[in-house]
């Protein structure tokens, strides 16, 4: 049996008729009119997770953080530094355009150990080291793809062309809101320009594409032109809403029906999202952990301000009030020259927020049922980039780092490994489907039986399907 | 999704990935070729249908004989005829994508001349609106956007040629089989034309990764683009699992895939020279012309710099890619081909790292001509004349000029490398896996129209092969198109999917009788789409008993209009129509991003950068990324669509517009309120609706509430749906 490419319409269509408008209208309400359920309502996979996860917040850095100088650390790098990379080694870095052997770089940081597991974490993160044994740290992450825009693709959509929907819009359309008052997949972006596809609905439609929220706006076009009050609004949607019923009465059509309940949604959108933006109930306390008001590190210069401690703040709250999925960019890890200057200030701006948020979210009993993802679109290399005043490294995807956190994650733990200088991985390589699919069962969600028909074939978040990373969640063997 | 069935043995999967890396040799006398024939009703020849007989009180056209047939079998039959209001206003969204004016609409409801209708017809078909409206259409099929995609995304701001192209040639009703021959073929056709030349925009509207460093993977992907859209597009197949492996459900095979490839290799997207008189005598300035020669000249030098390069290059390879080189193309074995290719990328760098190489004499020149040229730039030469086109300089006829494009690692374009360049198989859609060579050619399953598997096969053959009345799928599917447009829903639902997975025909003997008459008329699109808003189908009312929307809720059987909502676009053009204050110039270069909020004009003339359209056309599932061919656009609807027409400015601008305007029957609230609903929903208002309007007016000031009023009229869903 086929069913042609599933759309909200013709799904609603046949419920309306099926079920009487009475039917409809609880299923728009308990849907906040974003889920088709159908292709989902059987992907939740629930016996091979006890306690699935509801929320995850990906903090993305863009441009790629070295992983030489955050989670991985390589005492042979700082031996060898200055020399070609050994031949043992280099036999095993893929040979992809962009991947120099001369001229190995020492990180200029040195690592420390933290915590229970002893696990090595860059000085350049304190606050985040002491959260370590909370922390799934994979140092084994590998692709193909050595440039910005595919790679960040492949990481945030699963493919390196920019055409299928983002994870998040996956996650909307596939599991829905549980706050029909708010977006189910958001966006924070700092820095660097958004890179669209990174955020899109590819071919779902577009009601699951992320919603860029400005950490001081909120929800765009939530505010009421100057001239407009309250009063004038309702009583335009009360007009709105007798002359929509007027005409909707004998066509029997869903979207219609949809579309009068999008203009109420819309009107209690004012206040609820507002009141998620509204930090003025948080604790000094509170505004303190995150840095809110404070230069992040004291001397180092920083120009988003406290923008992360907003952000970061901000995505408790949202993950509090149930949205979904909550990307936050970070941009301008790129250190291709004065990795020193570069990384000093992006982990200066980004780790107390961070860590912030990972207190935040144990200590209200939020932790279980979040799953936060750090990191970039590739890593970068060990060795140093040719022709550069001060020293920096090129892009590099064949073995990075990135971690897990929160819900059924293990912490403590290290997956996989990476070569002596760091350059690629060699011991349990994880591609970004792996990661999805990870996701995705920490969410409860079979990667195979979530999918989209779409010219004769199901559409999987993970194309072809992923592995999930079993240690993850403890399970070895 | 493995096939199922046993397992096979790992000595045996061992054999087949030794067979693979080798280059999958085929020996077609020992290994019989695969299956190519298929009893799957789209790949049969299209049968002109026995009409049933027509019942003048019931049928107009056979169209209406055809789709009564269907309802009677299941027990249903026409709906009445809808109001004159609704028709004229569904007939002029649908045919120039603008509402009415409210006096046309008064004098179409007037006139009780038994052709009114017909009349009307013909005045929208020859409307220049009309060609905005379906042109827009063929750009959602040709994927077409006006920036390269990917990271850089570069802008092509001289692609808006070929929208011109397409909307000129639904206005003047250019037989569809000239119209694909031109976007196929255009640069091959003789005798020359500019307008031949811009439909090539078709197959350049690719996306291209302009910072991709791997040129063969580069040029690989624009091919697979400009395949898969000519599958979608034109066949509506879906050829791109082809493209790895033989298709699992059709009977395509990915020498299939790679054959039809073949086609588009000695070609790539690029700006290119237009010659016609009329589109360069203007620009025949002094200053321009000393302007072009100087951009030849700095592309000569760095044409220089770059063999510098690549000789220097050329000895830091090993001796065995350097033999592997200097083999001619033709000769090479795969693993020598595979070799050259890796080699050769060595060579591809931006223009600063050849302009580094020019030699030290004509550095300085160089030097020179840059400044001279950005200084030029910034105010008085303007661009030569140019297209954003796709150009073989070998099998074309025509030797056409190539103008820098904006890329920052552009695709190569050298005649000579065209000229060597062979097709292979790639091995699992890898093209640093080559496996055997293939020749120009078309799917086999879809039958050969004349000698196949020739090396001499140019996309002129392509296109006869496509517009010949004995091929399958081309007119099924455009008939089919311009069902779905006009409908909402297709005859086939899978409008860019025909294949086995793809949805059955409703009524598959009106699709071919369709695609008959299309053929017959001499590929007249206008005619068919007459055939079609004329029909007695096409004038029903939406509005129907509870038990005749139970009878088919998905009106498969067309007893009924289904309403559907405008799309991004005529949702901004009918609301600045209603404002009055919609600016109607039609053609020439884009409203640069920047100014696209401000904009008046129409939608379609918005600079479409891929990827960041504008909130209308992002939010309302408009095209965005335009990564791949679009035959039917989704419904989505969401809260933040209500915020932006209600909080954003947008529509809140064209509110006051409105209330600006019925500031001329000031003192009399009643004819205001008239007027308010005779511009936005082109009828009065019922009493119940006059009664919840005056409520506006209550304890504010008249201009307030009128903007109030207007506003809430823009976002009715009467007013966002065309019924």
């Amino acid at each position: 049996m086929y069913r042609f490419a599933l759309n909200r319409r013709q799904v609603l269509q046949q419920s309306a008729l099926g079920f009487g408008s009475l039917a409809l209208t609880g299923l728009l309400e308990q849907d906040g009119l974003l889920t088709t359920a159908h292709a989902a309502e059987d992907a939740r996979d629930a016996p091979r997770l006890a306690t699935p996860i509801q929320s995850v917040v990906f903090i993305f850095l863009g441009g790629g953080p070295g992983q030489n100088d955050t989670f991985d650390p390589k005492p042979e790098l700082t031996r060898l530094a200055g020399q070609r990379v050994p031949d043992s080694i280099a036999t095993n870095v893929p040979r992809i355009a962009r991947a120099p052997l001369d001229n190995l770089l020492a990180s200029p940081w040195k690592f420390h150990q933290h915590g229970q597991s002893g696990i090595e974490v860059s000085e350049l993160l304190p606050h985040v080291a002491r959260h370590i044994d909370d922390l799934c740290i994979v140092r084994s992450c590998r692709h193909e793809s050595p440039i910005h825009a595919p790679a960040e693709y492949l990481t945030t959509t699963g493919a390196l062309t920019g055409d299928r929907p983002s994870l998040g819009a996956w996650l909307s359309y596939g599991l829905g809101s549980e706050n029909q008052n708010l977006p189910s997949f958001v966006v924070f972006r700092t820095g660097e320009t958004l890179r669209p596809p990174a955020i899109a609905a590819g071919f779902l439609p577009a009601t699951y594409q992320g919603v860029q929220l400005d950490s001081r706006a909120g929800v765009p076009n939530l505010m009421l032109p100057a001239e407009v009050s309250s009063a004038d609004r309702r009583a335009q949607l009360d007009f709105l809403a007798t002359l929509n019923r007027r005409h909707a009465a004998g066509l029997a059509n869903s979207e219609l029906e949809a579309r009068i309940a999008s203009y109420e949604l819309g009107f209690r959108m004012q206040t609820t999202a507002t009141e998620a933006f509204d930090l003025s109930d948080e604790t000094h306390e509170t505004e303190r952990l995150y840095g809110l008001g404070e230069q992040p590190v004291a001397g180092v210069e920083n120009k988003e301000g406290d923008e992360y401690a907003r952000i970061f703040l901000l995505t408790r709250r949202l993950v509090e009030r149930g949205v979904r999925f909550i990307q936050i960019r970070s941009g301008g890890w790129d250190a291709h020259s004065d990795l020193l200057g570069n990384h000093g200030k992006k982990c200066g701006a980004i780790d107390r927020p961070i860590a912030a948020l990972l207190t935040d979210l144990k200590r209200r009993g939020l932790w279980e049922r979040t799953l936060i993802v750090w990191g970039g679109e590739f890593g970068r290399t060990p060795t140093c980039q040719p022709g550069t005043a001060k020293p920096g490294r090129d892009h590099s995807p064949s073995g990075y780092s990135m971690w897990l956190a929160g819900g059924p994650v293990q912490g403590g733990q290290v997956i996989g490994r990476t070569d002596d200088v760091g350059y690629a991985a060699v011991e349990r390589p994880v591609h970004p489907h792996d990661l999805h699919a990870t996701i995705l069962h920490a969410l409860g969600i079979d990667q195979h039986r979530l999918y989209y028909e779409r010219n004769g074939r199901k559409e999987l978040v993970t194309v072809n399907g992923g592995q999930v990373i079993e240690e993850a969640f403890g399970r070895h063997g | 999704m493995p096939p199922e069935g046993e397992r096979l043995a790992a000595a045996e999967i061992a054999i087949l990935e030794e067979w693979i890396n080798r280059g999958m040799a085929w020996d077609d006398a020992l290994l019989p070729p695969l299956p190519q024939s298929s009893d799957h009703w789209a790949f049969q020849p299209v049968r002109r249908p026995p009409l049933p007989e027509l019942d003048s009180a019931e049928a107009i056209n056979p169209i209406d004989a055809l789709i009564a047939a269907r309802q009677q079998e299941a027990g249903l039959s026409f709906a009445n005829q809808a109001d004159p209001r609704t028709l004229i206003r569904r007939l002029s969204l649908d045919l120039i994508g603008l509402p009415a004016s409210p006096e046309e609409v008064e004098a179409f409801a007037a006139d009780d001349q038994p052709d009114a209708y017909e009349r009307l017809v013909d005045r929208l078909l020859a409307s220049p609106q009309h060609g905005e409206r379906w042109g827009r259409h063929w750009l959602d099929v040709a994927r077409w956007a006006e920036s390269e995609g990917f990271e850089s995304n570069h802008p092509r701001p001289f692609a808006w040629r070929y929208r011109d192209y397409v909307v000129d040639s639904f206005n003047r009703d250019r037989p569809f089989d000239q119209f694909i021959a031109q976007q196929i073929a255009g640069d091959e056709l003789t005798p020359y034309s500019d307008e031949n030349l811009v439909a090539t925009g078709f197959l350049a509207a690719a996306r291209i990764s302009s910072n991709e460093e791997d040129k063969w993977l580069q040029r690989n992907d624009v091919n697979v683009d400009i395949v898969n859209a000519v599958g979608n597009a034109l066949l509506g197949i879906s050829l791109h699992c082809a493209q790895c492996h033989n298709h699992k459900f059709d009977p395509f095979t990915a020498a299939d895939y790679y054959r039809l490839q073949a086609f588009f290799l000695r070609g790539q997207p690029a700006n290119v020279r237009l010659r016609d008189p009329e589109n360069c005598l203007e620009h025949e300035t002094p200053l321009n012309r000393e302007y072009e020669a100087a951009l030849m000249l700095r592309e000569s030098l760095l044409a220089d710099g770059r063999l510098k390069y690549v000789g220097q290059e050329l000895a830091r390879l090993s001796e065995a890619e350097r033999e592997a080189l200097s083999i001619p193309l033709n000769e090479r074995t795969t693993t020598q081909e595979l070799l050259a290719r890796k080699a050769a990328l060595h060579f591809e760098r931006t223009a600063n790292e050849y302009e580094k190489h020019i030699p030290e004499a004509d550095r300085s020149l160089y030097n020179e001509l840059k400044k001279w040229i950005t200084a030029q730039e910034k105010d008085k030469a303007s661009a030569p004349p140019q297209t954003f086109a796709y150009y073989s300089p070998v099998q074309s006829p025509h030797r056409l000029g190539v103008l820098p494009s904006l890329g920052f690692y552009p695709l190569p374009f050298e005649p000579e490398f065209y000229e060597r360049v062979r097709p292979y198989v790639m091995v699992r859609g890898d093209v640093h896996a080559i496996g055997r060579k293939v020749q120009p050619g078309w799917p086999a399953v879809l039958g050969t129209i004349q000698g196949e598997e020739s090396a001499e096969l140019r996309r002129v053959d392509l296109a006869a092969w496509l517009t010949d009345r004995h091929n399958p799928l081309v007119a099924r599917v455009w008939v089919n198109r311009l069902w779905h447009f006009h409908f909402g829903r297709g005859i086939v639902a899978t409008t860019d999917d025909f294949g086995v997975k793809g949805a059955q025909p409703t009524h598959p003997e009106l699709l071919d009788w369709l695609a008959t008459q299309l053929v017959d008329s001499g590929w007249s699109t206008k005619y068919v789409q007459r055939l079609i808003v004329t029909s007695r189908t096409y004038r029903q009312t939406a509005r129907v008993s509870p038990a005749a929307l139970a009878a088919d809720p998905e009106n498969r059987l067309v007893a009924r209009w289904s309403p559907r909502r405008l799309e991004a676009e005529s949702l901004r053009d009918a609301m600045l129509f209603a404002a009055g204050e919609l600016d109607l110039r039609g053609g020439g270069a884009s409203v640069a991003l920047a100014n696209s909020e401000a904009s008046l004009r129409r939608s379609l003339y918005l600079f479409q950068k891929r990827g960041e359209a504008g909130p209308l056309q992002s939010l309302f599932d408009g095209p965005n990324e335009c990564a791949a061919s679009c035959g039917s656009r989704l419904v989505s609807t969401s809260p933040l669509q209500s915020l932006y027409l209600l909080n954003g400015s947008f529509a809140h601008d064209r509110a006051r517009s409105l209330a600006q305007a019925l500031t001329a029957y000031d003192g009399d609230r009643s004819r205001q309120i008239t007027e308010s609903f005779r511009l936005v929903l082109l009828r009065p208002p019922g009493d119940d609706e006059r009664e919840a309007a005056e409520q506006l007016f209550a304890g504010r000031d008249t201009t307030s509430a009128l903007v109030l009023l207007c506003h809430a009229l823009l976002n009715l869903n009467e007013f966002a749906y065309l019924e």
